[in-house]
């Protein structure tokens, strides 16, 4: 049941990963940084999950999160690196 | 037995380790891509699956039968490891003497020439503290998460 909650939630990674060039594309870099920021809150859905239940909130907080992911990272990474001379950037 | 302090001490020591693995790989990408214009496509490509990645091995190493916690904490470093090998070495022929020999500093001093560069902007300053929170609470719950699953929503490993 764990493997399957993991594997069906991964799937937000993907999601995320499709839509972050869309993403600040359409809201602009700095709202789309905090929109993947604000993905953590969804992992409250775990404290949440009844016993009886559990399953369909773990997935969602799960799934919500990792979407957030690449949002949050490609989005501020690029932005960092953008910012960022060259010369300081540990290459 | 597994008090809160434990917990943000793991927390401490997760983060700590990906630092090292973050920085290196986000200063192999500017350096292997001069062009510039694949940037954000190279991370796009590197998240998902490294993330995940990192995941499904921790969860092998808590669920596999006989895991103890030592092991548990292994797997999770070797998969760092494994990343970190199957990338081809973009410091090859670059050591930290020739570095030096082309006028750059060393690292302490670098080190802090980053630090200030960050603490110095504005935006910068502001994402780093939101990255530290989150990866900081991040670890700590996913130390307990699968923990929490298993003992108290009773759910089965497959």
């Amino acid at each position: 049941v764990i493997g399957l909650v993991f594997a069906v939630s991964n799937v937000g990674y993907l999601v995320g990963a499709l839509l972050a060039n869309r993403c600040s594309r359409r809201f602009g870099v700095g709202p789309t940084i905090i929109i993947g920021a604000a993905r953590l809150d969804s992992l409250l859905l775990l404290a949440l999950a009844p016993e009886s239940n559990p399953i369909p909130f773990l997935i969602a907080a799960q799934a919500i999160s990792s979407m957030g992911v690449p949002i949050y990272n490609i989005t501020q990474v690029s932005f960092r690196q953008a910012i960022t001379p060259e010369r300081i950037q540990g290459g | 037995v597994l008090t809160i302090w434990q917990l943000y001490l793991v927390g401490f020591a997760v983060g700590f380790f990906t630092v090292f693995f973050d920085v290196s790989y986000h200063s192999y990408l500017p350096r292997s891509s001069r062009a510039n214009s694949c940037r954000g496509e190279l991370e796009a490509r590197d998240q998902p699956l490294c993330r995940p990645a990192r995941r499904a091995l921790g969860l092998a190493g808590v669920l596999g039968p006989g895991a103890d916690r030592v092991g548990r904490r292994a797997r999770g470093r070797a998969s760092f490891a494994a990343s970190r090998s199957s990338l081809p070495d973009p410091q090859e022929g670059d050591s930290a003497d020739a570095r030096r020999a082309r006028g750059r500093p060393g690292m302490k001093a670098e080190v802090a020439e980053g630090l200030r560069w960050v603490l110095g902007n504005r935006y910068l300053r502001w994402i780093a503290a939101s990255t530290a929170t989150f990866n900081f609470f991040g670890n700590i719950i996913f130390a307990v998460y699968l923990v929490f699953a298993v003992r108290e929503l009773g759910l089965r490993p497959a």
